[in-house]
């Protein structure tokens, strides 16, 4: 059986001012490193040793994605499927200009829709390639698989892999370097049994 | 933003022994207890950290999720109020048997649970009853503005959260949140409810 953690990447410069980064390749910052290294100590120990780890290509990912590679000594493998959704003439936009330009679309990503946007990606191609991918990676892995991505990409893929609607934000995006946890069962769909759970919220007690 | 906090009762002897409670008011051990006071420090210190000042407390009238919501009170102070929506459903004649016992004794019927379906035996409160009285409580606390802690148990939490997001109660799409753990729930602009958080204070 199949576990598969789905972690979003820690902050960015981008992050703290509220901009939207979609393809935008931005780095961790300081803040967002270290975030990075205190989630891979703990899930060092949550985490099978055998572990397979997988990110978007995108260096704020995949450098999250290093720091748990270098506690279990393990490669973290590229996949293009795993990359954020792209928001068009959104990226590297402050959401009071995004409101006060596009109020229209705005209100209706808001409430769960798309945006009528040049270059952006709809809800669906972004469900299709997140299932696609983690499908395929965990088919291949016999323990856990980890999946490093991004905030629209995690929330989406990981609606999408319950097979839960998207009209609504059933689910919520995950906190910088927090995680999800589902598990396969044996009629091929997926439980959700952690959401959103950062280093800050474990049991002391719980680790391995 | 405020939010409702689904709290899991800390386990007791029973649950550590795999014996099913239902609606056998069981206590919590010094260890269930220990759980609780860790979880409730927690709970305290991220509403602290978020600047929460008033929080309304919660429970079911069963003692396992009274005492754990008592370890919250005791830090914050506050009164704990009993809400009847949030108890937990009747094992019927399951009740007091370990899940090994009912494997064994009740195969078919075990099997229907596993699989996301009601039992068919004596005294079992079916899980669209239970999806729907754990929704209505929701939908009767929310309130935009003061945050609410409410102390139940492992079927009532990803039933009624199961019911919020418009799944059958049959679905298999939520597991179960741990003992003295908590899921996290809220309800945005278009009246529809959304979960924040699932399973955090375990592993």
């Amino acid at each position: 059986m199949t576990r598969v953690f789905i972690v979003r990447h820690g902050e960015t410069e981008w992050n703290t001012l509220g901009w939207l980064q979609g393809t935008s390749d931005i780095p961790l910052n300081d803040n967002g490193k270290n975030q990075a290294r205190r989630m891979a100590a703990a899930l060092a120990t949550l985490v099978a040793p055998d572990a397979v780890l997988v990110s978007s290509p995108l260096s704020r990912a995949r450098d999250t994605g290093v720091a748990l590679g270098a506690q279990l000594g393990a490669a973290v493998e590229l996949d293009e499927r795993l990359v954020e959704r792209a928001y068009g003439p959104w990226e590297g936009v402050t959401p009071a200009d995004r409101a006060a330009r596009w109020p229209e679309q705005v209100e209706a990503w808001h409430s769960g829709g798309n945006p009528h946007l040049e270059g952006f990606e709809v809800h669906d191609l972004v469900r299709d390639r997140m299932v696609e991918a983690v499908t395929e990676w965990a088919s291949r892995t016999p323990s856990d698989l980890v999946v490093f991505t991004h905030g629209s990409a995690a929330r989406i893929g990981i609606m999408g892999l319950l097979g839960l609607s998207l009209e609504h934000r059933s689910l919520s995006g995950l906190g910088n370097t927090c995680w999800s946890r589902l598990r396969s069962r044996e009629d091929g769909r997926w439980t959700l049994e952690r959401h959103n759970v950062s280093v800050d919220d474990l049991y002391p007690g719980a680790a391995a | 933003m405020s939010r409702i906090i689904l709290w899991r009762h800390a386990p007791t002897p029973s649950n550590e022994g795999g014996v099913v409670q239902g609606t056998v008011d069981v206590e919590l051990d010094d260890a269930g207890r220990e759980r609780a006071a860790w979880a409730a420090e927690q709970l305290a210190a991220r509403f602290r950290a978020r600047g929460v000042e008033r929080v309304r407390v919660f429970s079911s009238p069963l003692r396992r999720a009274l005492e754990t919501a008592g370890a919250l009170t005791a830090l914050i102070g506050g009164e704990v109020v009993v809400d009847e929506a949030f108890s937990q459903r009747s094992y019927g004649i399951w009740e007091g048997l370990t899940w090994e016992q009912i494997e064994r004794d009740w195969p078919e019927e075990f099997a229907r649970r596993e699989a996301g379906l009601d039992p068919r035996i004596p005294g079992w409160d079916g899980q669209e009853a239970v999806a729907a009285r754990v929704l209505a409580g929701l939908e009767r606390l929310w309130d935009p503005q003061v945050p609410a802690v409410v102390v139940t148990h492992g079927s009532p939490i990803t039933l009624g959260l199961l019911a919020a997001i418009g799944e059958p109660a049959s679905s298999l799409v939520l597991g179960r949140v741990p003992h003295a753990a908590c899921a996290s729930v809220l309800k945005v602009e278009s009246g529809a409810w959304h979960i924040e958080a699932f399973g955090l204070g375990a592993d």
